[in-house]
């Protein structure tokens, strides 16, 4: 095993006192302060979050378009120049090789941000397909710095050093502007459920751009966040996590994520995943609460329904901010029925070889309360 | 780090006092501030008995589980019935109120196989290095 990358911010990590783990490849900050406070800092005021670890490629030239039409389940071709789109790619049996954020920056010129732990994956994967779609790839991965401010007051703090409106930008696009002296790609985008943005830049100015934001939003209590809080912010907005919700055995429409998927289009897994969607499921994502709301269903534990085994839980943490654990698994759909778990219908999770009773829920956990993002 | 003398530690991170032939059982500083934030306890209850190197509860931080092992055998007396709803407060005052189980020991030279608080220090140097 190689020893752990470091993002070039991990001098900073050092000086705040971060304790570290090891994630994707990546020595990476786990938390600051403490996991629930930091949670509760980004649901009541802002975060700020090192993403260097994850991977950029960018995507250019006239066969662009072609090779992300031909490699990902929605359809970049929707996307105007300074729009952003979810989406995920699939190997041909419709399994998922990774999710991702595809950033449409020109005419011809696309930016894609994927986990750390696929970029190797993604990376050889793009390149088989792109052998015939002849598009310009490059993984900026390594020269990329990625600072996420996510919280309500994002947009109050960044305004206050970025040479463009920021706060205009709307939900799902970009805007390419300088944020403390430094040039950023900004994307209003993110992993936590608040509204928030995704800060792109050159490696070398990551830690000024780190720096900088924090010192500007300390009026408004932005504090430093660890991957601890990113895991139990993105569990309550019922985000999938690859390696735990999304992996090669499962396809995106199991993992409720059918809305990314654009059917009909020339894409690998989609004869595969058409067949999914007018077969029937073998498995769908629920959101599960166990019912002395106390009890911590964890990634693994067995999912029992009527006393028979039924699945397998694959995240599950006590949620800070709803105040009792919450976790994430997946339901086998019975032969008779193809009726995706429903919320209200009872289970149980084995935990530490006891049955506890528990309840399928609606996904997500937690929504934020509205307000008038520009849209 | 927190290491008060006169208490003996486990290598798995438990502290042990003894007042005749009961001990109270805790998890050490070290062990809260490397599992983070508290989350959920699980206890036995009176009358259970526990054994020495066995796990005898579970603690669970945001992060991960934790078995917490028995320093002594013997019958549990006594159990912190504030942990369920506070578990927070092993986080807080490890050695004091947030101690775990107290126990009527089956055989007190069990106490001589612990460390003294010098001997788990430099243990836990030695899992730093």
């Amino acid at each position: 095993m190689d020893a752990p990358k470091r993002t070039a911010l991990f001098a900073v990590h050092q000086k705040l006192g971060a304790r570290m783990t090891v994630f994707g490849g990546f020595e990476m900050p786990v938390s600051y302060g403490g996991i629930i406070a930091e949670h509760r800092t980004v649901r009541s005021a802002a975060g700020l979050f090192d993403l260097s670890h994850m991977g950029e490629f960018e995507v250019r030239g006239p066969h662009a378009l072609e090779l992300l039409e031909r490699a990902l389940t929605n359809s970049a071709a929707r996307l105007r120049p300074g729009q952003a789109q979810y989406t995920i790619m699939c190997a041909e049996d419709g399994g998922t090789i990774d999710d991702l954020i595809v950033y449409h920056r020109g005419e011809d010129d696309y930016l894609l941000c994927v986990n750390a732990s696929n970029i190797a994956a993604d990376w050889s994967w793009l390149n088989e397909i792109n052998a015939s779609a002849r598009a310009e790839l490059r993984d900026v991965s390594d020269q990329t710095a990625l600072v996420a401010m996510q919280g309500p007051r994002t947009a109050e703090i960044l305004g206050r050093i970025a040479d463009f409106p920021i706060a205009d930008v709307p939900r799902f696009a970009i805007h390419e502007g300088r944020i403390a002296g430094v040039k950023c790609l900004a994307a209003r985008t993110g992993y936590t459920g608040e509204d928030g943005f995704e800060l792109f830049t050159a490696s070398a100015d990551g830690q000024r751009l780190f720096s900088e934001a924090l010192e500007a939003g300390k009026g408004e209590g932005l504090a430093p966040c660890g991957l601890g809080a990113r895991d139990t912010l993105r569990l309550e907005a019922g985000l999938p996590l690859y390696g735990h919700e999304l992996d090669r055995s499962t396809s995106p429409l199991e993992a409720g994520l059918g809305v990314f998927v654009k059917l009909g289009r020339p894409f690998i897994g989609e004869p595969a995943l058409r067949s999914q969607r007018e077969r029937g499921l073998r498995k769908r994502l629920a959101g599960i609460e166990t019912d002395d709301a106390r009890s911590i269903a964890r990634q693994g534990y067995k999912i029992f329904q009527d006393g028979r085994e039924a699945g397998v839980v694959t995240s599950g943490t006590m949620a800070p901010t709803i105040g009792r654990p919450i976790a994430m698994g997946y339901l086998a759909v019975g032969d008779t029925s193809r009726t995706p778990a429903a919320a209200g219908m009872s289970i149980a999770v084995e935990i530490r070889n006891r049955l506890v009773p528990a309840t399928i829920v609606k996904l997500p956990f937690y929504r934020r309360p509205q307000t008038d993002l520009p849209s | 780090m927190e290491i008060p003398q006169g208490l003996k530690y486990s290598k798995e991170h438990e502290w042990v006092t003894a007042e005749d032939s009961v001990a109270t059982i805790g998890i050490t500083d070290h062990a809260q501030s490397q599992l983070g934030e508290i989350v959920y306890i699980e206890l036995p209850a009176v009358g259970e008995t526990v054994s020495k190197d066995d796990p005898f509860g579970v603690i669970e931080s945001v992060k991960a589980v934790s078995d917490i092992y028995a320093p002594v055998s013997g019958t549990v007396v006594e159990v912190n019935e504030d942990l369920p709803e506070s578990p927070e407060v092993v986080n807080e005052d490890p050695y004091g109120d947030g101690w775990l189980i107290k126990v009527k020991m089956n055989d007190a030279t069990d106490l001589d196989d612990l460390m003294d608080s010098d001997e788990y220090a430099e243990m836990i140097a030695r899992e730093q290095e």
